[in-house]
């Protein structure tokens, strides 16, 4: 009965991070504020209508920019865990191939 | 019966060739797997939220002390899914799934099989772009947000993986540790015990745990450091999945759900009158498409 008071209390506190998933939607820090829009501009300035197409204009071409150097990026990790399992792999092989070799049947095995 | 009378009932005779590598390989992922669960208990003391968890897995790789233990638990999940698959070609190679011995086989597919499934929920927790689409794919069969798939990978697989362990080598006590393969005749040497025999594989481990510590100097895990693109494939598997890129949707539940069933069956057609039987030949044409699939994928590109 001793025993299990500490053993249980143990396991317990040992274990206890692991239960974040108790806090299923709790999350630290103040929630996002509420996106608000922007006021459309009153008047058709000629001027800031063109800033503002401008302003499109890049925000489109700097998520294009976030997206590709996003892709390179994966890609690349891609290619080095290619590299890595291929190796891993042939590694493994070669060791199974130890071990039909020591356990052949017939073999050196006594 | 005190504790320590209880111990020595453990120390039973076990034979020589026990002494032996071959033989020690599943004691070895054992034992592998203790620092695998303290180097995990200690990642899972530095917290989960989910909408942070990209910059938690960067401020980890980032702290040197944290960085080595992320280190060391991939080195050592590695470690272990190796030493089963050698295990497991060891069982095969002297048909040690015989008999009363098929229970052991089994429990040790189950065993396979959570291994498997606790390294990929793992690699899923990255939280960066290759970690989206582990997790998105493992959401498209099994609908679970991220919080719950954590705890899968923290409390509910590491349990189910100690019970399984436990049965396993229960199995090893009640049928003993495998003979040598059918035509090898047990040599009529000293017969040897089992605290001496872990002995051996405690020694052994712990070279491998010194390696595995040298190795996190040297090697960190990837992590991608840019956000997350959602509904994109621009990554590949781990090396343990990686046969699973070619594949199609249907097929990638399919090929491991097929590929499980046939190495349960294995023992069914185990036959110790001929050199080579149709049980090992089996377990060999899966790994050859296990390997030849994760080659494959290694060298190929999906737009």
């Amino acid at each position: 009965m001793t025993k299990k008071l500490f053993v249980v209390p143990a396991f317990v506190i040992l274990l206890a991070p692991a239960l974040a998933f108790a806090h299923a939607g709790h999350e630290h820090g103040e929630p996002a504020p509420a996106v608000v829009e922007a006021p459309k501009p009153a008047a058709a300035d000629p001027a800031q209508t063109r800033l503002l197409q401008e302003n499109v204009a890049l925000k489109k071409e700097l998520e294009k920019e976030r997206l590709n150097s996003a892709r390179i990026m994966a890609e690349k990790s891609a290619d080095n865990s290619a590299t890595r399992s291929s190796f891993l792999i042939t590694g493994l092989l070669l060791g199974v191939v130890g071990l039909v070799i020591r356990y052949l049947p017939g073999g050196k095995e006594k | 019966m005190s504790l320590l009378d209880k111990l020595k009932q453990l120390d039973y005779p076990v034979p020589e060739h026990s002494m032996r590598a071959g033989y020690m390989l599943g004691g070895l992922a054992g034992f592998i797997f203790i620092p695998l669960v303290v180097s995990g208990l200690v990642m899972a003391y530095y917290g989960y939220v989910p909408s942070a968890a990209h910059r938690t897995a960067a401020e980890m790789a980032e702290t040197a002390s944290l960085s080595g233990i992320r280190a060391a638990h991939s080195l050592a999940a590695d470690a272990f899914l190796i030493l089963i698959f050698l295990h497991m070609t060891r069982v095969v190679l002297t048909r040690s799934y015989s008999g009363a011995r098929s229970k052991n086989w089994r429990s040790g597919v189950v065993i396979l099989v959570l291994s498997a499934l606790f390294f990929y929920t793992g690699t899923a927790l990255r939280v960066d772009q290759a970690g989206y689409e582990a997790y998105s794919h493992f959401e498209q069969f099994v609908p679970v947000n991220k919080v719950w798939f954590r705890g899968f990978h923290v409390i509910a697989l590491p349990l189910l993986l100690m019970g399984i362990i436990g049965v396993h080598a229960i199995l090893v006590k009640i049928n003993k540790i495998s003979p040598l393969a059918p035509g090898h005749e047990e040599g009529v040497g000293p017969q040897s015990t089992f605290f001496k025999h872990m002995r051996y594989v405690m020694a052994y481990g712990l070279i491998i745990i010194g390696v595995i510590h040298v190795a996190t100097a040297y090697y960190t895990p990837p992590l991608i450091a840019a956000p997350i693109v959602e509904g994109v494939e621009w990554t590949k598997p781990s090396w343990p999945f990686l046969f699973l890129y070619p594949l199609d949707t249907w097929a990638l539940v399919a090929v491991p759900v097929s590929a499980v069933i046939a190495m349960l069956i294995i023992p069914l057609f185990v036959n110790s009158s001929k050199k080579w039987d149709f049980s090992q030949g089996i377990f060999f044409l899966l790994v050859a498409l296990w390997a030849g699939l994760a080659l494959y994928g290694a060298f190929i590109h999906y737009a």
